[in-house]
């Protein structure tokens, strides 16, 4: 009943009703928690993208309550479509923002794992390899020792059918945050060199990359100009 | 029988979007010469015809439900003087007078006569004024009530809300920002806490969201940007992850997707080209190395074309739009060092295929412009479209000085639209008329 007068509010206010229905939901408290999160899980079922919900949704829980089921929501969106970025962003939400679980630095060995699997099986999805970076922010040590992330790129680089461009952006920005290359990082890359001259591994790098993802080519170029003397 | 594979909705709306756009290049390609010169004109002509019609039939509607009319406004008024244009004196006063009624006894600007004054609304009023343009306009705002409206949006946290007891984003947070400056209002107690609210909102992929937890987002990384610059706060974004989110926005279709996996929209060639040209042009500004270190950079920001300078060259066509003015303000706010005037560098991002995009997927041939295939025009459209289309033109100059060249244009050099002071989005001589009147009003 209070959804339909405040929408009538709204309307004669000209106001955006997702942010009155906070407003009416705060007055209520914990109590209206699942009708909230119900409200989101029935409008993102038509658009599991839909912005306001996700935000209304976030606000919920922050505001309410309600994290103990969100990360297997997350895990069901995925599921249903693993290029959902807004499924990625709410993982990172709750893996953050819960306090149910340990926080970022206490998920990140199970999310690695996690993402690293929805990696492999697509190698052409920008969500998962920039949730991969996600899970090492602020913490730049770990993300250049951390042996599963110089894998997962070496791995998908070794593959002839899949898509290259995001293994070796990740590689390079590996490189440029102070990553050693071994032997095993610079064959891999010049097994997909064509003939272009070897002068340090990020500057190959960024000269595949021209190649690989033409989209971007003045982007790479951009970074070959930018790479420091220490990526060398 | 070969099995299919099982496609994700992700999947399947990209690929049906890709069959669509393809479908126009294919045929662009297909055709004979003519044909090709004629889907790459901006058809003036027609944008014209469609956005004074909407002007009109702006002012003949008195539907006291439509909150929307000062952003009409500033769309349709905006694209005509993108195009070089400008509106008879009577529908100008009829602006101006319909704006003014808007104008609330308190300050700001509500979305009609009487309506709850808005942040949204008030941005939009203030811009479609300082595009008409001239003393009426300019001095139909009240600046000392817009500041008492500015300082009862902003939030204890530091941001903005969008009106009284209204949602508080980033979005909020740059329509208050934008006009408090162009209108010289600016003070520290609107930015106080202003820049850590939104650091909070630029996310793990390096975009920026509406809200501390939202996904990174094209329209709300624009604001986030925006504002950042204004308030001379911008380092502290990490701003190499925000200019790799952005260029990657940059699909197949060589329009810009306004997040991850989402689909090609018109509208963010503004929105994601913008940030990508302010964000080159101020890491050149800076000469900032990549990842901030204080290692030797490999080599100075580099010219991918010749220097051009524009007195001695003789491969522009003559255009009306040239402009050299002496002591034209270079991007209120942005930091510029002088060896750099005159310059161009590549833009990051496919400048040529995104005015593709605009020109052969978004543009209506008989007016107005579209999201994508199969979307119909609108005024919101048009205006972004073009907007954008006009960054992406200018992309190539470091500044509002050097004028772009022939093949920086897609399609004729009389396709060329004016330049847009970036972090405001209105055409730079009507910003810097504004500027000029608001700084000597102080």
């Amino acid at each position: 009943m209070e959804r339909v007068i405040v929408a009538h509010i709204c309307c004669l206010r000209k106001v955006d009703p997702w942010h009155h229905w906070r407003w009416v939901a705060e007055k209520l408290g914990p109590e209206v928690a699942g009708r909230e999160l119900d409200c989101t899980w029935r409008v993102l079922s038509l658009d599991a993208k839909h912005y306001l919900a996700w935000s209304h949704r976030q606000w919920a829980l922050r505001a309410l309550g309600g994290w103990e089921d969100e990360l297997d929501y997350c895990h069901e969106l995925l599921e249903a479509d693993v290029f959902n970025n807004s499924a990625w962003n709410q993982r990172y939400y709750v893996i953050t923002q819960s306090p149910l679980l340990g926080g970022l630095e206490a998920m990140r060995e199970s999310e690695v794992s996690y993402t690293i699997k929805a990696i492999l099986a697509n190698p052409a999805n920008e969500s998962s390899w920039r949730y991969l970076k996600g899970l090492y922010k602020d913490d730049k040590e770990s993300w250049i020792s951390d042996p599963s992330v110089s894998s997962v790129c070496l791995n998908v680089l070794s593959r002839t059918d899949c898509f290259h461009g995001f293994a070796l952006s990740t590689l390079l920005d590996l490189l440029c945050d102070g990553l050693r290359p071994t032997n095993k990082h610079r064959d891999s890359v010049r097994a997909l060199a064509n003939e272009e001259p070897y002068t340090n591994l990020a500057n190959l790098v960024c000269t595949i990359l021209g190649r690989v993802d033409p989209i971007r080519a003045n982007y790479w170029a951009w970074r070959k100009s930018k790479i420091t003397v220490a990526a060398m | 029988m070969e099995e299919l594979p099982i496609l994700t909705v992700s999947q399947r709306e990209q690929f049906l979007v890709e069959n669509d756009v393809f479908g126009y290049y294919g045929y662009f390609e297909a055709s004979d010469v003519s044909t090709q010169k004629s889907m790459m004109e901006i058809q003036r002509d027609k944008q014209l015809d469609y956005l004074m019609k909407g002007l009109r039939q702006l002012g003949r509607e008195f539907s006291s439900l439509d909150a929307n009319r000062p952003w009409l406004c500033y769309w349709i008024l905006h694209s005509i003087a993108l195009l070089g244009e400008s509106v008879d004196d009577e529908l100008e006063n009829n602006a101006i007078e319909f704006l003014g009624r808007c104008q609330g006894s308190d300050g700001g600007y509500g979305g009609g006569p009487g309506q709850l004054p808005h942040l949204a609304t008030t941005y939009a009023a203030v811009n479609a004024l300082v595009t008409i343009g001239g003393d009426k306009a300019l001095s139909s705002i009240n600046r000392e009530k817009m500041s008492c409206f500015l300082r009862r949006m902003k939030d204890r946290s530091g941001g903005f809300r969008m009106h009284d007891m209204g949602e508080m984003d980033v979005r909020a947070c740059y329509t208050a920002i934008s006009v408090a400056s162009i209108l010289n209002i600016m003070d520290d107690e609107l930015t106080r806490g202003l820049g850590d609210y939104i650091l909070s909102c630029q996310t793990y992929e390096g975009g920026i969201g509406g809200e501390p937890g939202s996904e990174a987002h094209g329209g709300n990384t624009y604001c986030g940007l925006a504002t950042m610059i204004l308030i001379n706060e911008v380092d502290s974004l990490n701003l190499d992850s925000l200019m790799n989110w952005a260029v990657h926005r940059q699909g197949v279709e060589m329009g810009f997707q306004g997040r991850t996996n989402k689909l090609v929209d018109g509208c963010y060639t503004f929105w994601q080209a913008a940030p990508c040209v302010l964000l080159q042009r101020f890491y050149s500004a800076h000469d900032l190395v990549h990842h901030g270190s204080s290692h030797i950079s490999q080599g100075t920001d580099e010219d991918h074309e010749d220097h051009h300078d524009p007195e001695d060259s003789d491969d522009d066509d003559d255009s009306d739009e040239e402009d050299s003015d002496e002591g034209s303000v270079n991007g209120h706010g942005v930091h510029h060092t002088s060896i750099y005037i005159n310059r161009r560098v590549q833009p990051v991002f496919d400048s040529l295929g995104l005015q593709r995009y605009v020109l052969l997927c978004s543009k209506m041939p008989d007016g107005g412009f579209r999201d994508k295939p199969r979307k119909p025009p609108d005024f919101y459209h048009t205006c972004y479209c073009l907007s954008g289309l006009s960054v992406a033109q200018h992309a190539w100059s470091k500044d509002e000085d050097t004028p772009p060249l022939t093949r920086d244009v897609l399609g004729s050099y009389s396709n060329l639209l004016e330049p847009v002071h970036l972090l405001h989005n209105v055409v730079m001589d009507r910003y810097n008329e504004a500027i000029e009147y608001f700084f000597k009003a102080a």
